[in-house]
């Protein structure tokens, strides 16, 4: 492209266009006016669209050598140009959009402030030259994107967040190791210079590879790293989801170009990509599939997405030159996912937003009061589910093609059931879709919401966002051709082919449509299952999650080992074998989140441990969750201590500590008012027997009782033992419903009793971790005199063989 | 930049001189006017400061200064030798010292005992100077003992039960690395007849008598960089001293062993020596452990200041590791890292001691509001522990890279991996007390310190030397020339010459 203003004005300006949200991150750290601030954050996108585009040029390179050490690179292709508009475009929508969704929220200037500073992150990431630049703008997007998780503050957000920040970190810090190694090797990390730089195979290469796939899988969210997806987005607002979907997902997906079609073009790594995409649309599409919340719903189709693009990427490496079908296409849907997938956040959040419901069969009958929300949600759910005249149908096409290509070329059966495995996910896609958009807009429900139309402002950026994917729906041949053409550039692609195959490709044609049409039914088949498992109340059983099966007992073996390991070190009398069984009883609290914050592995550990110890807990089926306590209550085998019996509640998925302003967040049972006033809703509706009723009745009223007590009776101690007051109150449900007190005097008193033991409890162990270190465990400390006796008698040593050498 | 003009000048005296002056000062005018002594105390460190900056300009021009003194001891002169190095480290130490004096005039405002802790203040600073300024091991170790023993002041200065304590293990540790350095001078001046730092190497050859007096080095710095398992009075000593007291034990007062043991790898012994015997291997493999016992200790305490003493055993651990790779690039970020960790642990320091002096919290996990409440020196902590991780563009993340470049350079992966697991064991340690300030607001009804949710941030004289710290640690990354980074190299590339 022939460009009017020199290289020096373009640099400039690319400058401009990265820093530009910096500049007004930092003007907002002085104005904290929300009004104020958001159009001085819109101003800044502006001016950073303005140029971007302005800046357009084949030969912009920007280079400041010993940046950190290293370089800094700033050189552009099309690819990170077109990401670059594209994530400005859709930021300039989420950030108006949130005007509406934050103005009444707490801390709204702290979201923009991150969230334009993230924004410098992400343009950095997609304009950088080198791999050393987009790390560190990869990482500064990393930590700017974490308070957009935290934002609400809840338990669930900071669950959410925990494991957002510490995966992210462990996903840089494995990045890091690739950049160390391919540096030393290379001296260079330049991406002109690094084209097949890893296509040799060697173990080195494995690690740089295996390192860096990991840190953008975790970004890009694909199976077996996936779990932060579901509670980050939830946790998000919506314009934070949005974000967190539609782009800065899209920087991993980013990074695992750049790995696959510039540095390591090989066919195993083609075939490993496609494999773990295949996992990830397929586990993606099945939990949707099952999900009762609608923001879960969407994230799960977030890591489905992924998947989708990672088939097309995978399908297209295997081809190497030839793949222009699967890179392309997958490519193309990085454009439409961002498109729809945001598009459906926000409209969801503006449901949340207006209704404070997330459930979706909680939700109906909406289309008549948001008839525009209705109309962007139908859409993107259009393009999701990749009918035709909607804009996922060219990309999830030509995805699609990238298999039964790769099939027809190679004569290799195993594609031909990775292209059914596909079809099944896609299927998939559809049933979840329709599920989504019926509930939600069109059930014949009353929802008792009687609110009005949407704002104006709303209004007007739904209908541009509708109209932009209208469009690419509409014309998929000429978006193709005049914008995923150029910004494909960077792929290793044969062009002459690219030409022949693809240029002018009739979108609309009988194999196609026939295609897409048989995933449709599919889906509908698939859709009528959903129906028939909701009716008899089937659900995905409570263990079928990779936090249960794998992420914790990973984490819970760390914790032993860890706490193995400091235990052998700091005690000297016990050896490995008893340290190891100490360190895992005393490494185990931590991770079940349930007892003793203040022990020997200590609350860092549990900071980070708590966060992946829980499942979250949602859509309790009521009559079940009754029966579980019920049932707990009747076991014969009383086991009488409250943890077992909180085990066993979270275990179940019953209960879980939350904070107290996390009340209005329905899908949790927060504190014990909370959870008092649900079960005795559900007793008004499900038949129960006198005796279960009255025993309820008296638990609860006792509950309430000592809540308002409970309150008066808080001690300074209290303060760094936040579920203190609740784990106390359930220790009244286990006494009570295992039958030791009978009389609501008898609750009263050993309630007491027990807020005496636990504080008791708890002082020795502040006392014994204020010993931390020096206690009775401490070898070192316990050895120091004998550290000072050796010492004395090596210098005594020292000088007799030197005065003996003399 | 070129090496090796020398050019004699008593400015480095000067500059070790005016704090002892000023201690005398502050001795004669504290008894009068506590105003007087505040503008006297200033004035001692930023004098020292300037005329310590002021130095750069010959070493940027290449020139080393000398300077001999015959005091008593004949042969032996006490001698001065500023070269990159020297000039490096003590610049930074002498910056930190001013910020410190400043923030500890309202920080100790009304603590018992001021007309001890401003003489001794001042006058360690020039003892730690003497250390890195000095031009050979025999004025080395005399001020390498002024500093350490005026530092157990620092330690006992609470005057309680657990600050004598921690004050005796602090002697007694003293005394062992005095008389273990001792052992390896006199061994030296047996071996080589010198005690000249300013060759390449001076003991002629690799013996069992220079192998033990490596080893009689190595225990005696390590005792006072905090090397794993000599490091036990380092996380009882910081937490009972005064919080700039603290600052400056570990952002400065451990890197003298740490320089102490560049000096003796690089100049004493000399490079080849060292390639040839292998013996730092020794010391690489105990910091290696040094590096992930002091985060693993680190993540399990509650107490603030414990933490981060812990933490700065981990990253002494990484700082030892760089001189004994023995590699250009390892040196370099030893040297770089030396200086970043003494900007980020001070940062970290003194807003611990601000936090303490506001709320009275000492907890990690009490700390939960402390963000609303006090922002800014929130923010400082904040980045001081992104730098601790090691994330760009931060210091800490340029020391990392040139550490573990240095390691693959060495041929020794292993050490990239262990810097890395540090840092995540870092991040696991410093996210937490972050997350929980800013993001976590305190449990209901346990109003233990005042409103934590209203804005009460402590006084501007305290915030402006933690700020200018805090933004020092981005400033110097961001700026067209690196100028710590640069000098670190250049030092690291003197010390291979051959």
């Amino acid at each position: 492209m022939v460009n009017a203003i020199g290289p020096s004005m373009q640099n400039a300006l690319l400058i401009t266009a990265i820093f530009a949200p910096l500049l007004a991150a930092g003007a907002l750290f002085k104005i904290r006016v929300f009004k104020t601030g958001h159009k001085l954050a819109l101003g800044a996108i502006g001016i950073a669209i303005g140029a971007v585009i302005v800046a357009l040029g084949e030969s912009i390179e920007f280079i400041w050598e010993g940046f950190l050490g290293v370089r800094f690179v700033l050189a552009p292709d099309y690819m990170g140009v077109f990401l670059a508009i594209m994530t400005l475009g859709l930021w300039f929508f989420y950030t108006l959009y949130s005007f509406d969704y934050m103005q009444k929220s707490h801390n709204s200037t702290r979201f923009l402030f991150f969230s334009l500073i993230s924004l410098t992150g992400t343009l950095g990431v997609f304009l950088a030259g080198d791999l050393f630049t987009m790390f560190v703008f990869f990482e500064i997007m990393a930590f700017a994107s974490f308070p957009l998780v935290i934002h609400e503050e809840t338990q669930e957000a900071h669950r959410a967040g925990k494991q957002y920040i510490y995966i992210g970190v462990l996903g840089g810090l494995t990045i890091l190791l690739g950049l160390f190694l391919l540096y030393h090797r290379l001296g260079t990390l330049m991406y002109g210079e690094l084209a097949g730089a890893l296509a040799g195979g060697t173990t080195v290469d494995l690690i740089i590879i295996g390192g860096m796939l990991l840190g953008f899988a975790i970004k890009a969210g694909l199976v077996p790293v996936h779990f932060w997806v579901p509670q980050g987005y939830v946790a998000a607002p919506a314009p934070g989801s949005a974000i967190l979907s539609a782009v800065l997902k899209k920087c991993g997906v980013f990074g695992i170009i750049r790995l696959i079609f510039l540095m390591a073009p090989t066919l195993t790594f083609g075939q490993v990509i496609l494999g773990f995409g295949l996992l990830t649309m397929v586990l993606g599409s099945l939990l949707a599939f099952f999900e009762h919340n609608g923001k879960r719903i969407l994230a799960y189709s977030s890591v489905s997405q992924a998947g989708y693009i990672m088939v097309g990427l995978g399908g297209g490496a295997i081809m190497a030159e030839t793949g222009v079908m699967g890179g392309l296409g997958s490519f193309y849907h990085v454009l439409n996912h961002a498109l729809f997938k945001g598009s459906l956040f926000l409209a969801m959040g503006y449901i949340f937003l207006r209704t404070k419901e997330l459930n979706i069969y909680r939700l109906g009958n909406l289309w008549r009061k948001m008839p525009v929300t209705t109309i962007l949600a139908v859409v993107s759910a259009a393009g999701l589910m990749g009918l035709p005249l909607f804009n996922g149908y060219p990309s999830k096409t030509m995805i699609h093609h990238a298999l039964t290509f790769a099939e027809s070329e190679t004569q290799m059966v195993i594609y031909g059931y990775a292209e059914t495995v596909f079809n099944i996910g896609a299927a998939g896609t559809t049933a979840y879709c329709i599920k989504l958009i019926y509930n939600v807009f069109f059930a014949p429900r009353e929802t008792g919401f009687s609110g009005e139309k949407e704002k104006p402002l709303v209004q007007g950026i739904f209908i541009a966002l509708t109209g932009v994917m209208l469009f690419i729906g509409l014309f998929p041949t000429f978006t193709m051709e005049s914008i995923i053409f150029p910004a494909a550039g960077a792929f290793n692609l044969d062009w002459e082919f690219v030409d022949y195959k693809l240029a002018g490709y009739h979108f609309f044609n009988a194999y196609d449509l026939q295609g897409a049409f048989k995933i449709f039914l599919m889906g509908l088949g698939l859709t009528g299952l959903n129906l028939f498992l909701v009716k008899k109340k089937i659900d995905l059983p409570r263990w079928v999650s990779i936090e249960k099966l794998f992420i914790d007992p990973v984490i819970s073996g760390l914790g032993a080992i860890l706490g193995a390991v400091y235990f052998f070190i700091n005690n000297r009398l016990m050896g490995f074998g008893g340290a190891l069984v100490e360190g895992y009883k005393k490494g185990l609290p931590f991770i079940t989140h349930l007892d003793g914050y203040v022990d020997a592995i200590g609350k860092g550990t549990d900071e980070l441990f708590s966060g992946f110890a829980l499942k979250v807990t949602e859509e309790q089926d009521k009559r079940k969750l009754l029966e579980i306590i019920l049932d707990y209550g009747n076991k014969e085998e009383k086991e009488s201590d409250l943890q077992s019996f909180w085990d066993w509640l979270t275990g179940e998925g019953v209960l879980q500590p939350v904070d107290k302003e996390d009340v209005d967040s329905r899908d949790f049972i927060g504190s014990v008012e909370d959870f008092s006033k649900r079960v005795a809703k559900m007793m008004e509706e499900e038949d129960l027997s006198e005796k279960e009723k009255n025993r309820l009745e008296i638990l609860f009223s006792r509950l309430m009782a000592l809540e308002e007590k409970g309150l008066s009776r808080e001690s300074v101690e209290e303060k760094s033992y936040p579920h203190f007051r609740l784990v106390q109150r359930l220790e009244g449900i286990f006494q009570y419903l295992t039958g030791n007190i009978q009389t609501v005097e008898g609750l009263d008193k050993e309630q007491e009793k027990i807020g005496r033991e636990q504080k008791k409890r708890k002082e020795d162990k502040k006392k014994a971790a204020a010993d931390a270190g020096w206690g009775k465990w401490s070898l070192l400390n316990l050895n120091f005199d004998m550290i000072i006796l050796a010492v004395t008698l090596v210098i005594a040593v020292i000088l007799l063989v030197f005065f003996a050498q003399i | 930049m070129v090496q090796g003009v020398e050019t004699y000048s008593h400015l480095p005296g000067l500059v070790v001189l005016i704090p002892i002056i000023f201690t005398a000062l502050v001795g004669i005018f504290q008894k009068k006017s506590f105003l007087l002594r505040n503008w006297i105390f200033i004035s001692g460190t930023a004098l020292t400061f300037a005329v310590m900056a002021f130095l750069g300009f010959f070493v940027l021009r290449g020139e080393t200064l000398v300077a001999n003194y015959l005091v008593a001891m004949y042969p032996f002169t006490i001698t001065f030798r500023v070269d990159t190095l020297s000039f490096l480290i003590a610049v930074v130490a002498a910056g930190v010292w001013l910020l410190a004096s400043i923030y500890c005039l309202q920080y100790l405002k009304d603590d018992h005992a001021p007309n001890r802790y401003f003489p001794v203040h001042v006058f360690t600073l020039a003892g730690a100077l003497g250390v890195f300024l000095s031009g050979n091991l025999y004025t080395f170790f005399l001020f390498y003992e002024v500093m350490a023993f005026s530092g157990y002041l620092f330690v006992i200065h609470a005057e309680t039960p657990e600050a004598f304590k921690a004050g005796s293990r602090y002697l007694m540790v003293t005394i062992l690395s005095g008389i273990l350095v001792f052992t390896g001078v006199i061994i030296t001046y047996q071996l080589a007849g010198t005690l000249d730092l300013g060759s390449l190497g001076i003991i002629p050859d690799a013996n069992i008598v220079s192998l033990i007096a490596f080893v009689a080095f190595i225990i005696g710095f390590g005792f006072k960089a905090g090397l794993f398992p000599l490091h036990t009075w380092l996380p009882a000593a910081h937490p009972v001293a005064p919080s700039p007291a603290s600052a400056l034990l570990s952002g400065i007062l451990i890197k003298t062993g740490a320089y102490g043991i560049i000096r003796v790898t690089y100049n004493v012994y000399g490079i080849e020596m060292m390639q040839d015997t292998g013996w730092p291997t020794i010391l690489l493999i105990f910091a290696a452990i040094t590096t992930i016992y002091g985060s693993m200790a680190a993540l399990v305490q509650d107490n603030l200041k414990r933490r981060l003493a812990y933490s700065s055993i981990s990253q002494i651990g990484y700082i030892l590791m760089g001189g004994a790779l023995l590699t250009e690039r390892g040196l370099a970020g030893d040297i770089f890292h030396i200086v970043s960790h003494a900007t980020i642990k001070s940062t970290l320091f003194l807003t611990a001691g601000a936090i303490i002096t506001k709320t009275g919290i000492k907890y990690v996990s009490q700390m939960a509001g402390v963000g609303r409440k006090m922002p800014y020196t929130m923010g400082a902590f904040t980045l001081a522990a992104l730098a601790m991780i090691g994330i760009p563009p931060l210091n800490g993340f340029v020391s990392k890279w040139a550490l573990a470049l240095g390691a693959l350079d060495a041929g020794q992966p292993g050490y990239a991996v262990v810097l890395l697991i540090s840092s995540m064991l870092n991040a696991l340690y410093y996210l937490p007390i972050v997350i929980l300030a800013y993001f976590r607001k305190p449990e209901e009804g346990t109003v233990l310190y005042g409103d934590m949710l209203r804005y009460d941030e402590v006084r501007a004289s305290m915030l402006v030397p933690i700020l200018i710290l805090a933004l020092s640690l981005v400033i110097f990354n961001i700026l067209p020339v690196n100028l710590p980074l640069v000098l670190a190299e250049f030092s690291a590339r003197a010390l291979f010459q051959h």
